[in-house]
């Protein structure tokens, strides 16, 4: 039986995580929408040590996530990488703004600097690197 | 003064003017003239040729003495004249196919990746009805696959893990998923995997607008 849900996966399988796997993966782009960024960190966590180019462009439901927890489960698990795009997209009615500092450190100013946008009417939040090569985000100065 | 003929024109105005048309349409128009030196000309712009909008007549009529008379390299058709190209195709230079699937069923799909795994080093497939079956994974990952680029959406695959098996001339993947949970199966069994994109749940991305 296959189930069709997101929510079978709640972490990689254990045949992966307990024996090391032989890839070359160099080049990695997400894109779409989760409820799970820990099964994204899961995947740098075992994949990121050969990766050198990553793009991220997700809508995050019901949370959001700031930059230690990003450089602590994504940078640093990637050490090779030298180019980092990201969009992350969320709507989370219960969340309090992130501390736009959190992206001050050493690591991060090695990439592509982020923005942080908050939209406390619409509980809205977009954190992402410019330039950002992607269409989706728009935003206009009336 | 006698009439200028459409072959008295110089080899260059051919090139600039076969620029503006359809592949198809230059097979169309120009294929069965008996002239070489205009068999010499379109051969460059029929190295990728795009079949996908053209009828079952068009497709029984022109196809089979196209592969024979001339080198394609690309094609792109639907999944519908798989079937009337793969046998034709054993004998000739095809690298890379695009297929356009519109059908809630994936069996004629599944016969031809099965006929076109062993030969072709680049695949890409659009499914542009979303809601039929994903099932086509087990034909794409075999294990003596000689695919290198594979490119499907439109549709999420679904299989587990005994589906799959190690393929390891491929090292470009871009595929739609429902959860990480097949890209970690993918992983295991793709070792030369350099380039991976992965499009998760799409279909509820939406456009972000800030206005100030």
């Amino acid at each position: 039986m296959k189930f069709r849900s997101e929510d079978r996966m709640i972490h990689p399988p254990s045949s992966i995580e307990q024996q090391s796997i032989n890839h070359a993966l160099r080049r990695v782009t997400f894109t779409g929408c989760t409820k799970y960024f820990d099964h994204l960190e899961n995947f740098f966590a075992i994949f990121g040590s050969t990766i050198e180019y990553s793009s991220i462009n997700i809508d995050l439901m019901y949370y959001i996530i700031d930059g230690k927890r990003l450089e602590r489960e994504l940078l640093h698990k990637m050490p090779c990488l030298s180019s980092l795009d990201l969009i992350i997209h969320s709507t989370a009615t219960y969340c309090d703004p992130i501390d736009i500092n959190t992206f001050q450190s050493s690591t991060w100013q090695k990439f592509n600097p982020i923005v942080y946008f908050h939209d406390s009417h619409a509980h809205e939040h977009t954190i992402f690197t410019i330039p950002y090569k992607s269409d989706r985000v728009r935003i206009s100065f009336d | 003064m006698p009439k200028t003929q459409l072959l008295d024109l110089p080899n260059e105005l051919f090139l600039f003017i076969f620029q503006y048309i359809k592949s198809s349409h230059l097979v169309q128009a120009f294929s069965q003239l008996q002239s070489p030196r205009i068999q010499a000309l379109i051969q460059p712009f029929l190295y990728n040729l795009d079949i996908s909008e053209e009828t079952d007549q068009w497709i029984q009529t022109y196809l089979p003495d196209l592969f024979v008379q001339q080198t394609i390299i690309a094609l792109r058709l639907q999944d519908k004249h798989l079937d009337v190209i793969s046998k034709d195709l054993l004998s000739n230079n095809l690298q890379s196919i695009h297929i356009l699937s519109s059908d809630w069923t994936t069996d004629l799909l599944k016969e031809g990746i099965d006929s076109l795994h062993q030969r072709l080093k680049r695949l890409s497939i659009t499914f542009t009805y979303p809601h039929g079956k994903g099932d086509i994974a087990s034909n794409l990952f075999q294990s003596n696959s000689q695919l290198e680029y594979l490119n499907v959406t439109g549709r999420f695959l679904y299989f587990d893990n005994h589906e799959i098996n190690t393929c390891i001339r491929l090292t470009y993947l871009s595929i739609e998923l429902e959860g990480m949970y097949r890209v970690f199966m993918l992983i295991e069994h793709l070792p030369n995997l350099e380039e991976l994109k992965v499009n998760k749940n799409s279909s509820s991305f939406t456009f972000i607008r800030y206005y100030f």
